[in-house]
């Protein structure tokens, strides 16, 4: 049942009493279109105002007209006859019903996906070793990549991220943790509402603190794209962050950029800058310690994650209280725990799950104290000799390599913290325990749970030796994460901890506590 | 496994099922249709209560079990059965669904909430109304012939919007519903409302032309009413989230034509 | 812009390696697929690091390998004469004679083959007995060589000497040729390295009796089609290695008449009907030199990683890509399945013969989803016969068109064994065959299934690669 006319050929068909779900036929329409690599397919109900839809756009033919209500119109477009058309339309619409997401079958390699899911996205967490060779299979069937695992070479990111340009396919990583692509959160991610802000970002919990933040005041993101750590190094030289830059500058419903990195090699910074050129939307540049004189048309230059979501904020007209400065109850508390502190108590220990908030709360404290270490430091006076023992100030990433060979990580398992937080509590020279929770996708089921009995504990060690031990902390998720973000504060609070609004505002109020005291 | 219940059904369907027993119109993954002699009933964990919904206690994924559309389902001593499923009715499920007479005020509050409301549609919803791909001609089509109904709704523009679109409930008569719901939700009508209802019959799909008729006559599901409560009451433009993730874009149509019912 | 597609598509997620992640994707209701995944090259890391070396290659190997499976699968066969092997096939000598398997030193060949050439030598009259032929063969006298290299092909021992008559086969598409046997039957047969005066004399019969008579049968024939006939078997339940009962049948209905109008008399006539109806297994004889004949014509093709042969030699199991004409050897596994009455494991010999090459060009095991009696005499259950033929897909390049598989929806068979995904898989090309007694002269002690050694891949890739890498110099 074809018409052709030179290089297309019509044909339709009706589905007696057939009902299929606008999104079963959407997806299916997508998924055939491009399958058969058809110019049109439409698929609607027999009404009159959708035979007359059709017709306006030339693919009625009589035979439609019998259609009713309750059946299902088919009309094709299809560039050369294919008679089986019916059938494949026909097998996807009821594929889809199959709940192909976890079908009986058993598959063991991307290949045998694309025919049941003609899947978008793959997203590989295997041991390093593999990662490359599985990323490259999936780059080979057009498929997106998100490559949670580490440990793949420098060599292999290269060569995977030049194959990603090359295809215009994203590849996310390696070492990425955070995406959220679609509304839909990847890998460690909040639920975050969607609005007109886009991301790209050269760090997992550097993404998640800037998407909470925007969506805790009302905004919403379209994309949060990961690169992965090194995507900023010279030789990788930021080629999937550029990449990010192109595509939402292309997209329609991007508003406003904002790009979020540990300070990039000089190279690739340069890179970004002449690229941003070509970008007309207002862009955001975080890129945590880094100094910037430099004066851009369009791009405003911040240094921490909190500003970067305030600026965010702003430039899509939404406002947001001062998130940094420490208002009048804040400093009320603030003095009535230094009033308690001890003489021997005189240093700051923080213990951090997301390295990014570890890299942003050194950056914020270091003009509050004397000296400071951390494990994520990278100036050399900054850096700590063993990990595993915090002397002075200090502040510990403990998502850090070092601490994650063999064990889980503390985002997934925040209990191989509580042992850290007990020795800082029974050291008599803390003053201030500083500490993040991250919630979301990933993430523990209940962190700040966990955690609570070993806080309380902690407090009456110090207690017991005559100490006012003060914790700050600060919980990065939104309300509609699964673990409940008001709860969580709740139960922080309820304990004595000071539960701050951003990364850096916790970073503040320490610094706050600690200040002068010497 | 914790045996499977039904924790609401209407009176009136449940006495029908007894007696008639129902078909298999269409399978979802966690919702089926059922057809009855008058009317097509909506059973899943997913949709809430209602005069044509039939509510179960846990999520399941009917489509890996065996049914087939066509297929008969029975009652028998208070538990239904559906192919190898078997769902207990007890005593409390079984309800008597009247229509919702309760009427709303507008006032400044509400004006903010539905300020509101626009954004997150547009915001939430790739298709909509306030933002949709012009490129698409079939869209374009169909956003064309809505834009005039919302700007001047009356007879022959409704007429115009009836049956059109994709889907069980077409964009169309989603616009129509929302319009209605939100006439219904201030106390006001208008005089061709029922005869758009009665031409319903014969211009769309039954399920559509059902979702119609109860919305005139109020008698809404439950998601409904916790929108009018959430809206009007709470001043939560939140409360919308429900409606706004129905289908593809059966939820974004839904409160359009509800926004531009209440002008 | 791709990117920008993806935005405005529905996620849809392939998850390789943490299960954990399952359970984010259902919450947030992303439609996805997890992988039961598992290291790939088995987790050697050395083939790993080759499989990536070739990656730049890949769009070479793909034309290549799609090239290779396209010729294999067009190919055509026609049974057109029975002669001897002296007069038809290349480079042949009285001297020689050419065995089953890559090429192996007498000394070293197993004990069936050996027991063959002894009687191929006194079969041809170069020796009286078994005490001179040995003496003979050992001598350096005998040019012995791989049948592969001469166009030809036979089962078990495989050998082939001058005077004995070979069936004739011609592909009219790329114009070459093939060569194999006559099927002797079962039991005590020289092809299980029986030597005795009854096998001697069978031999004699077919060169005197058989191939005449069926010669001029064939020329009124105008030639007998092969590949349809395995075709129509396919749908009927043979797999064409080890089950031939309905092609054979169906080659004698092709046949019959053609004999009965040849110039002989009856009883020649009827000696030669009942010789092919008393054999199940006549057919093998010519769906093996129908897969050699497909599988040749796609020789020497640069940049392709698909098998041409699969042989072995009762030692070794040798393997040749269609990129070059390099054998790769390891030593052959021992075939596992079903004994016949009377006999264990320990009686069998290693895998032999060339019959592997039906497996390479896509039928035999490849097939045994079509042919699920099989399972009586390899062993396992029907399931198994299906699932092996659907995880050949895994690891070719290409499927057949017109071998299909009625028991499996007319699935049609896979082809063209692609090196480089055995190794990713770690699946191995599956075959089944009857296993020979170790020592010469006493028959098939049973029948099973057996796989290659990964270890012909490996060098196969090894080589390949280093081919690949010269060659861009």
């Amino acid at each position: 049942m074809g018409l052709c006319r030179g290089d297309e050929v019509k044909a339709y068909k009706i589905l007696k009493n057939s009902y299929y779900d606008s999104v079963t036929l959407m997806s299916t329409t997508v998924a055939i279109k491009k399958e058969l690599k058809l110019k049109e397919l439409v698929m609607f109900m027999g009404t009159d105002m959708n035979k007359d839809m059709i017709k306006s756009v030339g693919l009625f033919d009589e035979h439609l007209q019998s259609a009713e209500p309750n059946d299902l119109m088919l009309a094709i477009d299809m560039i050369e006859d294919n008679p089986n058309w019916v059938d494949e339309v026909l097998e996807r619409l009821s594929a889809k019903k199959q709940g192909t997401k976890e079908s009986q079958r058993d598959y063991k390699s991307i290949n045998q996906t694309i025919d049941d899911l003609n899947p978008n996205l793959a997203i590989i967490s295997v041991p390093g070793i593999y990662a490359a060779n599985e990323a490259y299979k999936a780059l080979e069937k057009n498929l997106h990549v998100m490559l949670f695992s580490d440990n793949v070479s420098i060599e292999d990111e290269i060569q995977l991220k030049e194959i990603g340009v090359h295809k215009n396919l994203l590849v996310m990583g390696p070492d990425c943790g955070t995406a959220i692509i679609n509304g839909k959160g990847l890998c460690f991610a909040n639920q975050v509402r969607r609005g007109n802000i886009g991301l790209v970002a050269a760090s997992g919990t550097g993404l998640q603190e800037v998407t909470v933040i925007i969506d805790k005041f009302g905004g919403g993101i379209t994309q949060a794209i990961g690169v992965g750590g090194r995507d900023l190094t010279e030789k990788i030289g930021g080629k999937m962050m550029l990449m990010g830059i192109d595509s939402l500058n292309n997209d329609e419903h991007t508003e406003v950029i904002v790009l979020i990195s540990k300070p990039p090699h000089q190279s690739v910074l340069e890179k970004i800058l002449e690229r941003l050129k070509t970008v007309q939307k207002p862009v955001i540049l975080c890129l945590l310690d880094a100094k910037f004189d430099n004066q851009m048309k369009n791009i405003h230059f911040v240094s921490t994650l909190t500003e970067a979501a305030i600026k965010a904020l702003q430039l899509t007209g939404k406002q947001t209280p001062d998130l940094l400065n420490l208002d009048e109850e804040a400093l009320r508390v603030i003095d009535s725990h230094r009033k308690k502190f001890k003489s021997t108590q005189k240093t700051v220990k923080g213990l951090f799950c997301g390295g990014t908030l570890t890299a942003e709360a050194l950056s914020v404290l270091r003009p509050f104290l004397k000296q400071v270490t951390s494990n994520v430091a990278k100036k050399e006076d900054e850096k700590m000799n063993n990990p595993l023992i915090s002397k002075g100030n200090n502040l510990v990433d403990l998502g850090d390599d070092t601490f994650t060979q063999g064990k889980p990580h503390p985002m997934i398992e925040p209990t191989i913290r509580l042992e850290r937080i007990l020795d800082e509590a029974k050291n008599p020279e803390t003053a201030v325990l500083l500490l993040d929770f991250e919630l979301g996708i990933g993430s523990h089921a209940d962190p700040i749970g966990v955690t609570l009995d070993t806080l309380l504990e902690a407090i009456n060690i110090a207690k017991k030796d005559g100490r006012d031990l003060a914790i700050v902390a600060y919980v990065c998720g939104t309300d509609k994460d699964h673990q409940n973000l008001n709860q969580s504060e709740q139960r922080l609070k309820e304990i004595g901890v000071i539960v701050a609004k951003t990364n850096a505002h916790a970073a503040r109020i320490a610094g706050k506590l600690i200040e002068g005291v010497e | 496994m914790k045996p499977n219940k039904i924790s609401s059904i209407d009176y009136d369907v449940f006495i029908e099922i007894k007696m008639n027993g129902a078909t298999i119109q269409g399978i979802y993954r966690s919702t089926i249709h059922l057809s009855l002699v008058d009317s097509i009933i909506t059973l899943g964990n997913r949709v809430t209560q209602g005069k044509h919904h039939i509510t179960i206690d846990q999520d399941i994924d009917f489509s890996s079990y065996h049914l087939v559309v066509g297929q008969r389902i029975f009652m028998d001593n208070n538990t239904m059965f559906i192919g190898n499923l078997e769902f207990l009715i007890e005593q409390e499920a079984v309800i008597i669904f009247t229509p919702y007479q309760h009427i709303f005020r507008i006032d400044a509050q509400f004006i903010k909430v539905l300020k509101s409301l626009k954004l997150m549609i547009r915001d939430q919803h790739y298709q909509n109304l306030f933002s949709y791909s012009k490129h698409d001609p079939l869209l374009k089509y169909q956003f064309e012939k809505i834009d005039v109904f919302l700007n001047s709704p009356g007879l022959p523009s409704a007429l115009s919007i009836l049956g059109l679109g994709m889907g069980l409930t077409p964009l169309g008569d989603d616009i129509l519903t929302g319009f209605i719901l939100g006439l219904n939700s201030i106390g006001k009508t208008l005089p061709w409302i029922p005869t758009l209802v009665q031409e319903a019959d014969k211009k769309t799909s039954r399920l559509s032309a059902q979702n119609l008729k109860d919305t005139q006559e109020r008698y809404y599901p439950q998601a409904f009413i916790d929108l009018l409560i959430g809206l009007f009451i709470e001043h939560d433009v939140e409360k919308a989230k429900t409606i706004l993730n129905l289908g593809a874009t059966s939820g974004a149509g839904i409160l359009t034509g509800f926004i531009y019912g209440l002008m | 812009m791709s990117v920008n597609k993806l935005f405005n598509e529905q996620l849809k997620v392939v998850n390789i390696g943490s299960p954990s992640f399952k359970e984010d994707y259902e919450k947030q209701e992303i439609e996805y697929i997890h992988l039961n995944w598992t290291p790939p090259a088995s987790g050697n890391l050395l083939l790993l690091n080759q499989l990536n070396q070739i990656r730049p290659y890949a769009d070479k190997i793909n034309q290549a390998n799609e090239q290779a499976v396209k010729i294999i699968k067009s190919a055509e066969a026609r049974l057109i004469a029975i002669k001897k092997a002296f007069d038809v096939i290349p480079n042949m000598s009285k001297n020689t004679i050419l065995h089953a398997g890559p090429p192996i030193d007498f000394e070293k060949m197993a004990g069936p083959m050996k027991g063959a050439i002894i009687g191929a030598l006194i079969y041809e009259g170069l020796a009286k007995n078994e005490k001179e032929a040995m003496k003979l063969a050992e001598s350096g006298q005998i040019e012995f060589d791989s049948a592969h290299h001469h166009d030809a092909v036979g089962p078990m021992a495989g050998i082939i000497s001058a005077s004995m008559p070979v069936h004739v086969l011609y592909n009219i598409v790329d114009k070459n040729y093939s060569y194999c046997t006559i099927n002797e039957g079962l039991g005590k047969v020289l092809r299980y390295g029986a030597n005795n005066e009854a096998v001697i004399k069978k031999l004699k019969w077919l060169e005197k009796t058989f191939q005449p008579v069926m010669n001029e049968a064939l020329i009124l024939s105008g030639g007998i089609d092969i590949k349809s006939i395995i075709t129509q078997a396919l749908h009927m339940g043979d797999e064409c290695h080890n089950r031939n009962k309905a092609s054979s049948a169906l080659f004698l209905r092709e046949i019959a008449s053609h004999i009965l109008s040849t110039s002989f008399t009856n009883l020649e006539k009827k000696e030669v009907l009942d010789f092919i109806k008393n054999n199940e297994h006549y057919f093998l004889n010519l769906s093996m030199p129908y897969c050699k004949l497909a599988l040749d014509s796609a020789r020497n093709i640069k940049y392709s990683t698909v098998l041409v042969a699969m042989s072995r030699n009762g030692v070794d199991f040798g393997i040749q890509l269609a990129h070059d004409n390099r054998w790769y050897t390891a030593p052959a596994n021992y075939v596992k399945g079903l004994m016949f009455p009377g006999f264990t494991e320990e009686d069998a010999a290693p895998d032999i013969g060339d019959s592997a090459i039906t497996e390479t060009c896509g039928i035999g095991g490849f097939a045994m989803g079509g042919a699920p009696a099989i399972v009586q005499f390899v062993g396992g259950v029907v399931k198994q016969a299906f699932d092996y033929s659907k995880q050949m897909h895994e690891i070719t390049a290409g499927k057949h068109q017109v071998f299909t598989l009625p028991p499996l929806d007319f699935m049609p068979t896979a082809v063209g064994i692609d090196i480089m995904k055995v190794i990713e898989t770690g699946i191995l090309p599956i075959i089944n065959t009857g296993m020979a007694h170790k020592d010469a002269g006493v028959g098939q002690v049973g029948a099973g299934l057996v796989h290659p050694p990964m270890a012909c891949f490996e060098k196969a890739l090894s080589g390949f690669l280093k081919d690949i890498k010269e060659d861009k110099k």
